[in-house]
């Protein structure tokens, strides 16, 4: 059985020399090559046509995220491992909209990186468990009911269109011509009609309505 | 009425053919016009397939372009729908459309069409085929008009009704456009308004109902109870209306009593008889129905020519040239026909040259026709039939009619009249009675000859419609156009006088006598064992002989003849004249006494020379008393021949004593003389009733005049109202004109302004006496020139102003000197009327002499200040400049301290994302590289169990040492901030802050498109964390939203909690406490704004940050 060819991408040599001891200790896994910038990567990679590309996010020249995206788009066959210190959701959601298979932090023991090259070697997608928590964040938010605007009058759909749209209430006080007051009491009777909790609901609200779809 | 008798004859054959094989059905036509497609469409939905009507559209469409009506109306009908396209047989259940550009008619059970027509024709289509429709179908037609612009259709429902057929309109207010429908119900001869959808269901209902009633034409064919439903009918009419119909023709009386049987949907004559007693108002409608007359101008236009040229020269030539022509339009219906005769009857005079010296009696018995006619107003429909020429010369134009011209108007007396009920007019020179016989039956027509020859002058004219004659009255009349049906009158004298019926005739005299009295002179064939029983008791009575009441002989016996004896001259049934002169006197005594004292009475041993010698005779008059008894009225007179007793006794009285033969004689002298003094009266009294007739004719005529006077004297009555509003306008303008007379003169009076009025030869017209100061005028210089009068201006040439004036119609105002060194303004103006007429000038003179002076006075003070102002504007200017300078300055000052602020920020910005970068990369990474080394360690090590403990300690410090490293740059500043963009940096921010403070918050970022500037991002993102760490510090919160949103060119941030809140309006001065002022100034760095919410009523407080947007780089 031929080993799993691996590129190592990381500006850091000290990092660089890290990986490779623990890599070389492994008999199923070759390093094919090593480059310090994006720009390397997609020209190593290119030629050299590894099972899997090791890339850090943040490098010099290009950024592993670019470098990814090409990567992908020329060759498509060769899956990259992202392998970054960025633990929080954001950088993972980059790196996978731009085509990495898998994501591990560095911070997270070694046992998790190999488990990765395997997995993606393979074929298969790998998330580091640390950042399974940030991703499952993202869904877990509260279903707003896309129900009809039920029992709704039409002064407070107009406030609550208006509070979505950001105004503030003196604002919409002004633009309907209301006090503060009314308008405070619209969106509370509102909101509780529609059982919203938060502005965030009424925004969210908004958009499955299509309220903020143009001016 | 018919239009003539062949016609009617035919349509009669067709209709009998029609009744043997059995297929004799409705037509009903359609009349629409605008809007009409939709009401058509209403229609057919509601048509059964088998309802065994035919249906026959006529639309108004525009002849150039084809017509699709009979595809649309077939979507909605189930029964097959056509366009004609050429001469075609009626079927029922079958709808007909007329083709866009032809017109359709109705002719023998075919639908025809006429000859292409062009666009610019006047077109009344549904008129003409209404009228086809009429003639062809009798009964069996039905009119329906529906919504529409004009009046066609309302000119052939009106034949449709005339030949007894229903008519129909669309309720006008359901009808898209109601003109067609009103127009036919003011004709008055609608028979149901309804909306659409009901019509259909009326005309089955009509169709089940017509017809149920057969009555034959004789009345000895109808059944008894019929004959006495009609009858009973009849008496209605006569109580409720006080019109006889029991002259008219049958057949055309029970055909249209027919249709209203049909129409009110009863079983049968005597249900609609019970109905007519309990509803009185059907009494109108039926009399109404019964009286339809369909008359139109000129109508038989040949007849009318033929009278024009052969009749009318006849009667001018004829007659005394001082005397009016008199003619009399009997059965005038709307006037039409009377006008029509007045319009030839003036034409002619015109042209002859006579003066117009006419007098039209038109009359009629319904009442509401003869209003009409007196109005004299007809539809454009109506007046179809008349020349350009003459509607131009004899009518004036009025709203969408034609109304007749005044003088001819005035020739014609219209009046309601009964030519066999009231006093006819007399000495007339034509009478034109068409289409009134042909409603009557013998009798009648005989009695209304008789009326027309008693009113005509002897040898003048007669002119009749074109179905009827004069063969009752032959000894009357005399034809003179046979063709044209014009008579001419015998000079014979009348038969009889006509005496008016009503105000003459007992109240015991019934119809049904009438009637029979001339079966009795007539019928003697037949004889009962009665009448011979009669006979044979007759050969042993006395002579006798029955008379009327007024005294004609109605009957005698065999013998009684010999009593009576024909004198010369006419022959005569009045028993009086034709009775032996001895018994006259005697038996007028009688007969006179037996009927006014409603007794027997006898008159006895009368002396009568006969061919048998003298006899002695008894007259017994016996009038019949008895109040039931049918022969009530006649009277019976008996001749009794007296005993030879009493003659012997007499005879020898008469012999022996000579005195008293001497006063016999005596008296017999004085009973000649008595009975030439009782002819003498007789025949006075003849002409005293011919006299009476005459004037009760003459009485007629002024009842007329009367009721004409009468309307005309309304009419001048409103008219003297009219003036005298008028009067009374007049009379408050004219106290207007004074008062502002007396203004304008107080006004000249007391003004200091001279004013001169000059007409346009610049002579003087009027003048103030303030004028005076300047022109030497006085009161007689007014009419002359004004440059004749002295002046004492210095400045005399005016004269070329005023022409200038006068020339360019423009005002000149200058001043002018006096020799005594005053000044005047002088104005001269034209003079307008208010019709804007120049008629002259109008030249003022202001006395401005004080002005002038104040002006100078001013002119010098205004220059002093002028150059006060000046000065003091320089020293202004200077100050301002100052001031400028200063506040140019300031605001130097404050970008600069901006500008130092945003390089601060900046600069604290780069120096944190370099340590943060630094820490990140370099000492994080360094810590990753020994990590990774003790692992690879850990593994070398597997063996030393103490080795092994301490490399796990080391990773441990390691791992927790890059956990700090990590927030302490993050805390600095997030990577993410830069790498992501400010969405992902505070999103991770939000989430650290909540796990930090233990107080749930979200973050939501809406629609936000490409990246901001660096700038914003930054400061966004430290305002955002300055807001949450006051929200943590004082606000006591359960809950935390942050916002971020794009709107339009902004970028909005909106930061709430559920907090305690604080007084907004006193913030400003706690600003330092919140640590407010960062995050004003930030937002004073971005040209941003910021609003803060907080305090009661709102719970919690909102922050919203707005800056205006910059999209920047940062990579995506």
């Amino acid at each position: 059985m031929s080993k799993l060819r691996v590129l190592i991408a990381e500006d850091h040599e000290t990092v660089r020399e890290g990986l490779k001891l623990i890599l070389e200790s492994q008999s199923d896994v070759e390093i094919v090559g090593e480059v310090a910038d994006g720009n390397a990567a997609v020209e190593s990679a290119k030629r050299l046509l590894p099972d899997v590309v090791l890339m850090d996010v943040s490098m010099p020249r290009m950024s592993g995220l670019k470098a990814t995206k090409l990567l992908r788009e020329c060759c498509p066959e060769v899956k990259i491992l992202a392998l970054t210190r960025h633990n929080d959701g954001a950088y993972l959601q980059e790196m996978l909209r731009a085509g990495a298979s898998g994501y591990v932090l560095k911070q997270s023991p070694s046992t998790e990186l190999l488990r990765a090259i395997r997995e993606i070697a393979y074929g298969n997608n790998y998330l580091d468990p640390a950042l399974t928590a940030k991703v499952m964040d993202a869904y877990v938010g509260r279903a707003i009911k896309k129900s009809a605007s039920a029992n709704v009058s039409e002064r407070e759909l107009e406030v609550l269109k208006a509070i979505a749209w950001g105004y503030s209430n003196k604002e919409i006080a002004s633009r309907l011509k209301l006090s503060v007051k009314t308008v405070e009491a619209h969106k509370a009777n509102s909101m509780k009609k529609l059982d919203l909790r938060s502005r965030i609901d009424i925004v969210r609200y908004a958009v499955l309505q299509g309220w903020l779809g143009s001016n | 009425m018919t239009d003539d008798i062949s016609k009617t004859k035919v349509s009669k054959e067709s209709q009998s053919a029609r009744d043997q094989s059995d297929d004799k059905f409705l037509v009903v036509g359609l009349g629409a016009s605008a809007g009409g497609i939709q009401a058509l469409k209403e229609f057919f939905k509601r048509v059964p397939k088998e309802s065994g009507i035919a249906y026959v559209v006529i639309l108004h469409m525009s002849p150039e372009h084809e017509s699709k009506l009979a595809e649309i109306l077939q979507i909605t009908s189930l029964i097959p729908v056509t366009q004609v396209k050429e001469r075609e047989k009626i079927e029922p259940n079958h709808v007909y459309v007329i083709p866009p550009d032809q017109n359709l008619a109705m002719a023998d059970g075919h639908l025809t069409l006429t000859n292409k027509i062009g666009a610019q024709e006047r077109r009344s289509p549904v008129d003409l085929f209404f009228r086809t429709l009429a003639e062809a179908n009798e009964e069996c037609s039905v009119s329906v008009i529906l919504s529409g612009t004009g009046a066609d259709g309302s000119m052939g429902l009106k034949r449709i009704k005339e030949h007894s057929g229903v008519a129909f309109a669309q309720d006008p207010e359901e009808a898209e456009y109601d003109d067609m429908p009103n127009n036919a119900i003011a004709t008055g001869l609608i028979d149901y308004v309804l909306p659409v959808a009901e019509i259909p269901a009326r005309i089955f209902s009509y169709k089940d109902h017509l017809g149920t009633v057969q009555i034959p034409e004789k009345s000895e064919e109808v059944p008894e109870t019929d004959e006495e439903a009609l009858l009973d009918l009849f008496t209605q009419l006569r109580m409720r209306t006080g019109h006889d119909f029991s002259n008219y023709k049958r057949a055309t009386l029970l055909r249209r009593i027919d249709r209203r049987i049909g129409l009110n949907e009863m079983p049968g004559l005597p249900a609609y008889a019970r109905f007519l007693r309990e509803h009185p108002q059907e009494a109108n409608a039926l009399m109404k129905d019964l009286l339809i007359s369909v008359t139109n101008f000129f109508r038989d236009p040949e007849s009318i020519e033929a009278l024009a040229s052969q009749v009318i020269p006849k009667i001018f030539a004829a007659r005394n040239p001082d005397d009016p022509v008199r003619v009399w339009v009997a059965g005038c219906a709307t006037g039409e026909e009377a006008y029509s005769i007045a319009i030839l009857l003036s034409e002619y005079m015109s042209n002859e040259g006579w003066a117009p010296n006419l007098q039209v009696f038109a009359t009629d018995l319904d009442k509401d026709a003869v209003q009409i006619a007196r109005e004299g107003f007809y539809k454009d429909a109506e007046v179809a039939d008349v020349s350009p020429e003459r509607l131009r010369r004899f009518f004036t134009r009025d709203s969408n009619g034609y109304r007749v011209r005044r003088e001819l108007r005035e020739a014609i007396l219209f009046a309601v009249h009964n030519v066999l009920k009231d006093p006819p007019f007399s000495h007339l020179n034509l009478i034109s009675c068409r289409n009134l016989l042909i409603y009557l039956n013998r009798t009648a027509q005989n009695k209304v000859l008789e009326i027309l020859h008693f009113a005509l002058d002897p040898s003048c004219y007669l002119f009749l419609g074109a179905s009827e004659s004069i063969e009752v009255a032959g000894d009357l009349f005399v034809v003179e156009d046979k063709q044209h049906r014009i008579f001419r009158s015998r000079p014979v004298p009348p038969r009889a006088f006509p005496i008016p019926e009503t105000p003459f005739r007992p109240a015991s005299l019934t119809l049904a006598e009438r009637e029979k009295t001339p079966e009795e002179t007539g019928a003697t064939e037949r004889l009962s064992y009665a009448d011979l029983h009669q006979r044979l008791l007759e050969e042993y009575a006395p002579p006798s002989v029955i008379v009327n009441e007024d005294y004609d002989i109605v009957h005698l016996t065999q013998r009684a003849g010999r009593y009576l004896r024909m004198g010369g001259g006419e022959p005569s049934h009045n028993l009086l004249k034709i009775v032996r002169p001895e018994l006259r006197l005697e038996l007028r005594t009688a007969l006179y006494q037996a009927v006014h004292d409603r007794t027997n009475v006898a008159a006895s041993g009368l002396k009568v020379t006969t061919d048998d010698g003298v006899q002695t005779l008894n007259i017994i008059v016996r009038p019949v008393l008895r109040e039931e008894d049918a022969t009530r009225g006649f009277i019976l007179v008996l001749f009794e021949e007296a005993t030879e007793h009493t003659e012997v006794i007499e005879e020898v009285s008469r012999s022996e004593q000579p005195l008293a033969h001497l006063l016999e004689e005596e008296l017999v002298h004085s009973k000649e003389q008595l009975r030439a003094t009782v002819e003498q009266y007789e025949i006075q009294q003849e002409e005293l009733r011919a006299s009476n007739e005459e004037l009760q004719a003459m009485n007629e005529e002024l009842r007329s005049t009367a009721e004409e006077l009468e309307t005309s004297k309304e009419e001048l009555q409103s008219i003297n109202e009219e003036l005298t509003t008028v009067n009374q306008e007049l009379e408050i303008k004219i106290e207007e004109l004074s008062l502002a007379n007396n203004n304008f003169q107080n006004l000249m009076n007391s003004t200091n302004i001279g004013t001169i009025f000059l007409d346009r030869t610049f002579k003087v017209r009027l003048f103030t006496p303030s004028a005076q100061q300047t022109f030497n005028l006085i009161p007689t210089d007014i009419g002359r020139p004004l440059l004749d009068i002295t002046c004492r201006l210095k400045d005399t040439n005016f004269l070329s102003d005023m022409q200038s004036v006068l020339q360019k119609l423009e005002t000149i105002e200058r001043e002018v000197k006096t020799t005594g060194s005053e000044s005047y303004l002088m104005r001269i103006a034209p003079y307008r009327t208010t019709k804007n007429r120049i008629e002259g000038l109008i030249m003022t003179l202001v006395d401005v002499t004080e002005l002038s002076r104040a002006r100078e006075d001013l002119q010098k003070a205004r220059q002093e200040l002028e150059s006060r102002v000046e000065e003091r504007t320089r020293e202004l200017e200077g100050a301002n400049e100052a001031l400028r300078n200063e506040v140019a300055e300031r605001r130097r000052v404050e970008e600069a301290r901006i500008e130092l602020l945003s390089q601060l920020v900046t600069a604290q910005e780069d120096e944190r994302r370099r340590f943060a970068r630094d820490l990140h990369d370099q000492l994080g990474q360094q810590l990753t590289a020994l990590s990774l080394k003790l692992e690879s360690l850990k593994v070398e090590a597997e063996n030393s169990k103490q080795l092994s403990a301490t490399v796990d300690g080391l990773q441990r410090i390691v791992g927790q040492l890059d956990l700090d490293v990590d927030f302490l740059a993050w805390q600095l500043r997030p990577v993410a901030l830069d790498d992501l963009g400010l969405p992902a940096a505070l999103s991770n921010y939000v989430k650290q802050w909540s796990e930090h403070f233990g107080i749930p918050a979200e973050f939501q970022a809406t629609s936000l498109g490409q990246r901001f500037d660096p700038r914003i991002e930054t400061n966004l993102y430290r305002i955002a964390q300055e807001a949450l760490n006051n929200c943590a510090k004082h606000s006591q919160c359960t809950h935390a939203e942050i916002l971020l949103e794009r709107r339009d060119h902004q970028v909005v941030l909106i930061v709430e909690d559920d907090g305690v809140g604080f007084d907004a309006a006193s913030a400003r001065e706690s600003d330092g406490q919140w640590g407010l002022l960062g995050m004003r100034e930030r937002t004073a760095l971005l040209d941003g704004s910021i609003e803060i919410e907080s305090g009661p009523p709102k719970v919690g407080t909102t922050i919203y940050v707005r800056v205006p947007l910059v999209v920047g780089g940062g990579e995506s």
